[in-house]
């Protein structure tokens, strides 16, 4: 998969070229959320004709929400003492707290 | 929200397609999702590369910053190899390769079918939807419990995108510059982990 390593890499730098160009950025920006759409698509199909993880969906699904609950909570214990240590104070002012609605 | 939501629409119907036989052979080519997802790579790349933002982040800030997106590393990889050691019921590597996806589904998924598994690839794909839908859902819960920097970590490299308005509302404007960077340096950080963890 060195491939998508180099791709990006080559996005990147035409795109650092490109900076002057903040429409045709945009128009890109826009159509990722195309392209993952129909990457998602192609992915639902090789995992609808694979024997293997159709039978046994149930258990594939809540590995991956254990392992997501997992990662999360990794990483928003470490960032508590990161946050305490050294965001805590510097961080601190004119903070928005509308929590209760919804985005 | 809305995104992810059809996200995982689109894929439940590809997957019931597929599943019941509805679809054109040539659609079932393999190969077909690789160039697609070449082709995001190359986007993703250019939209980095273009961001106004970035040098601009990277100036107003200190070197403290580059220990946001490091604590999704270490945090997100110590505590899945941690899990899969307890367990037993995913290896080590495996279970690491996953949480390296840090809420990037549609990259960490794909190379993970393809480096290692299709199996392993669906379970990325549902622990990364999860991880940004869980950011989306809980930030204002995680500022209260583990302070503004979670939902800037919870969300990984989803934080410079579609988890970026509900960080910004639940921790506050300055985070959000946070927010993008770690975001951006996780979303060049997912490809080289992941081949590293499962080579």
């Amino acid at each position: 998969m060195i491939e998508v390593l180099i791709i990006m890499t080559v996005g990147i730098v035409l795109g650092a070229l490109l900076r002057s160009k903040q429409k045709l950025i945009s128009a890109i920006n826009r159509s990722t959320m195309w392209i993952i759409f129909a990457l998602l698509f192609f992915m639902g199909i090789s995992v609808g004709i694979n024997e293997d993880i159709m039978s046994n969906l149930g258990t594939i699904g809540l590995q991956g929400l254990f392992l997501s609950l997992v990662a999360i909570l990794g990483s928003v214990v470490l960032s508590w003492v990161l946050y305490v240590l050294f965001f805590k104070n510097t961080y601190s002012n004119n903070t928005s707290n509308g929590n209760d609605e919804d985005v | 929200m809305k995104d992810s939501i059809i996200i995982t629409l689109v894929f439940i119907v590809g997957l019931l397609a597929a599943y019941f036989n509805i679809l054109p052979e040539s659609l079932l080519d393999n190969n077909l999702s690789t160039y697609v997802l070449y082709l995001l790579m190359f986007v993703v790349g250019i939209s980095i590369g273009g961001d106004k933002e970035v040098l601009s982040v990277l100036r107003k800030t200190n070197w403290k910053i580059i220990l946001i997106p490091l604590t999704v590393v270490i945090g997100s990889l110590g505590a899945t190899a941690i899990y899969a050691f307890v367990t037993s019921s995913i290896s080590v590597k495996e279970a690491m390769a996953v949480g390296a996806g840090f809420g990037y589904y549609s990259l960490s998924s794909i190379m993970i079918s393809e480096i290692h598994s299709e199996t392993l690839g669906t379970i990325a794909l549902i622990a990364n939807i999860v991880r940004e839908l869980i950011t989306l859902l809980f930030a204002p819960i995680l500022v209260i419990v583990f302070g503004k920097l979670a939902p800037v970590v919870s969300g990984g490299a989803t934080a410079m995108d579609s988890t970026l308005p509900i960080i910004i509302r639940s921790s506050g404007k300055e985070y959000g510059i946070l927010a993008i960077f770690s975001g951006i340096v996780l979303t060049i950080l997912v490809p080289f982990i992941i081949s590293l963890i499962l080579a």
